[in-house]
């Protein structure tokens, strides 16, 4: 008959304990959110917003700085600035847009519960 | 000699549909507060053990394949990749385990089967996804297969006897 | 009883193969979404339900994109719009211009603080440069110039006189978006969600749900934020708003929505004004005509069988009560009432 328990039973828990605590340890930040920009429509680079340095990226004249847990378009060659005047995007679904220079900048959400679409 | 196969036949089929309606029952479960979406006390792998200590390789893999089509035709595409996943995965783990090293008792292999099908579906859910966050779960998925493991180790052990009656025992008793 | 042997990894094999196939095949026909640029906007377009998707939505961006560019862009030297306004005279023999300039002249017909022909005035203002207040006597022209009588349409012949330029600015997101829908609806997909800047269209069977859920943004907060949700199916929704295009002097924001009796920014108690109703321009006319009309406007949205969103500046909110249900508050900053 099989046993119930022997000492390898002990072995495998303790090591699965012990992984789960490792891996909590080493896991990346909670929000783990990436955002990606968009140039004319097309996936241009895709960046992790909750990296500690900050980084900085200046694509079609608009420029791009991300980094602790915030993404948010610096400055822009365009005239009506409504993508700088968008702010400092934190949030899932979050996006901002530079239509003349056609780059965009947008959080990635996780389709759960968030709407499809925006009106405003 | 053909006696013992048709009723390898036999009660591979039974315990296929045994599979199949646990998990189905299973899904009735409340999901807890405490527990991440879509973690469930896994008792078909009770079935999937048993059959890997005493049925064999065909076998086993031929019921983890029914409860994956199970899925999949009940839950969608994405949720049958999961059982399927999960399901070949820790199938194979027991089989090793169970089948061949024989070191462990009924709560380890619980543990390693719940820890097996944790990570095919966190595979899945990182390709269909298609993002690495899903592996933020890992550390509460492993915690959650210890526990729920050690359930249905405990209950495989307990459902031996009545396992070896079922499936009657011409041919090697677990 | 060999051949049982045989046969159980044969059936785990197609069995695997089975579910691959179906989700391959599933997959195939799952949403697709392409992004593109249009009247100043981002374009977003997501198909449900068909074959090659990326195909059927990349296409739908380039109808867009052609309306905007051939059409109704007042930027762009290429369009019709343009060259009426550079001549003063257009010989639209398409005819799509004529049916675009009917359909809206008629919308906003019974509305004189609505016009087609707002160019002089957005140039006066210069928003989108920085912003300027104009002197009295530039609005007093402006006004002028502005007026609807100086547009003409007879036959495939559009004339300009008295200095009237006209400019799709107030509701040509909501014409491209029906653009859009009409595209991917011929393209045979069971359904899709077209999005122009704010003008969201959505048709047919999105995904899992009969409706789709659709954010209204919050005008108090950062972009792409919304304060609550509306389910809908097989509608346009257009919002205006004061917070996104505006310049500010001495403290008093100016919005880029303009009085067309007055040449001057829209200043009221409303921030923002969303409609949603059967067609793309319709909504984006009704929801500008709301913003400058106020509650009065609802009685106009209640003629073309439309429902509106209204916020005002000390965040309280109105909704026609046929949105009871389908509206969801996600902000509990605002308080809602229904009309």
């Amino acid at each position: 008959m099989k046993k119930l328990f022997t000492k390898w039973d002990f072995v495998i828990i303790l090591i699965c304990l012990a992984l789960s605590v490792l891996l909590f340890a080493l896991r990346p930040n909670e929000n783990g959110n990436e955002a990606v920009i968009r140039v004319d429509g097309k996936k241009y680079k895709t960046v992790d917003i909750n990296s500690t340095d900050l980084g900085e990226i200046t694509v079609n004249g608009v420029t791009v700085v991300y980094g602790g847990g915030e993404i948010y378009i610096k400055d822009s060659s365009c005239r009506d600035k409504v993508c700088v005047n968008a702010g400092h995007l934190s949030k899932k679904g979050q996006s901002s847009v530079c239509a003349p220079n056609r780059v965009s900048v947008e959080i990635k959400s996780d389709g759960k519960n968030a709407p499809r679409a925006v009106t405003g | 000699m053909k006696s013992v196969k048709i009723q390898k036949l036999t009660v591979t089929a039974l315990f296929t549909s045994l599979s199949v309606v646990l998990s189905f029952l299973e899904s009735f479960l409340p999901t807890f507060a405490f527990l991440p979406p879509g973690a469930k006390p896994g008792f078909s792998n009770i079935i999937v053990m048993f059959s890997a200590m005493s049925l064999g390789v065909p076998q086993t893999l031929f019921i983890v394949c029914a409860k994956a089509t199970f899925a999949f035709l009940t839950r969608g595409a994405v949720a049958g990749l999961m059982s399927l996943a999960g399901g070949v995965l820790s199938g194979i783990c027991m089989l090793f385990v169970l089948g061949k090293l024989k070191v462990t008792g009924c709560v380890g292999a619980g543990v390693l089967s719940a820890v097996c099908h944790n990570l095919g579906q966190l595979l899945v859910s990182f390709i269909t996804v298609g993002s690495s966050a899903v592996f933020g779960y890992a550390p509460v998925l492993l915690v959650v297969s210890v526990v729920t493991g050690v359930i249905t180790g405990a209950i495989l052990r307990a459902a031996i006897p009545y396992f070896n009656k079922l499936r009657g025992a011409e041919w090697g008793m677990p | 009883m060999k051949t049982v042997k045989k046969l159980l990894p044969l059936l785990c094999i197609s069995v695997i193969l089975g579910v691959f196939i179906f989700s391959f095949v599933k997959d195939m026909y799952s949403e697709k979404t392409q992004y593109g640029f249009a009247c100043g906007s981002e374009v977003k377009v997501t198909v449900f339900g068909t074959k090659d998707g990326e195909e059927k939505s990349k296409s739908a961006i380039d109808e867009i994109n052609c309306l905007d560019r051939d059409v109704l862009s007042d930027t762009l030297s290429t369009s019709a719009v343009y060259k009426l306004n550079e001549s003063g005279e257009y010989t639209d023999n398409s005819g799509e211009l004529v049916s675009y300039i009917n359909e809206c002249a008629d919308l906003i017909s019974s509305c004189s603080k609505m016009t087609l022909l707002s160019k002089p005035i957005s140039d006066i203002w210069n928003i989108s440069g920085g912003g300027r207040i104009p002197s009295d006597e530039e609005l007093v022209d402006a006004v002028k110039k502005a007026d609807m009588k100086n547009l003409s349409v007879s036959g495939n012949k559009i004339t300009l006189s008295n200095g009237g330029k006209m400019s799709f600015g107030a509701f040509g997101k909501g014409t491209v978006c029906e653009k859009g829908v009409n595209a991917l609806k011929n393209s045979g997909a069971k359904g899709g969600i077209v999005t122009v800047g704010g003008t969201v269209g959505v048709f047919g069977k999105c995904g899992k749900s009969d409706t789709v859920t659709v954010g209204v943004r919050d005008p108090f907060a950062g972009a792409g934020e919304y304060f609550a949700t509306v389910d809908v199916k097989d509608c346009y929704l257009s919002t205006s708003g004061d917070y996104e295009k505006y310049f500010e002097k001495d403290g008093k924001r100016y919005c880029h929505i303009f009085d067309a009796e007055t040449a001057k920014p829209v200043d009221s108690d409303i921030t923002s004004v969303t409609v949603i109703a059967d067609g793309g321009t319709l909504s984006d006319v009704l929801s500008t005509a709301i913003f400058i009309l106020g509650e009065d406007g609802l009685t106009l949205a209640e003629k073309y069988n439309a429902q509106c969103i209204i916020v005002k500046k000390d965040k309280s909110v109105i909704i026609s009560k046929e949105l009871e249900g389908n509206f969801k508050l996600v902000n509990s900053g605002f308080s809602v009432s229904a009309v």
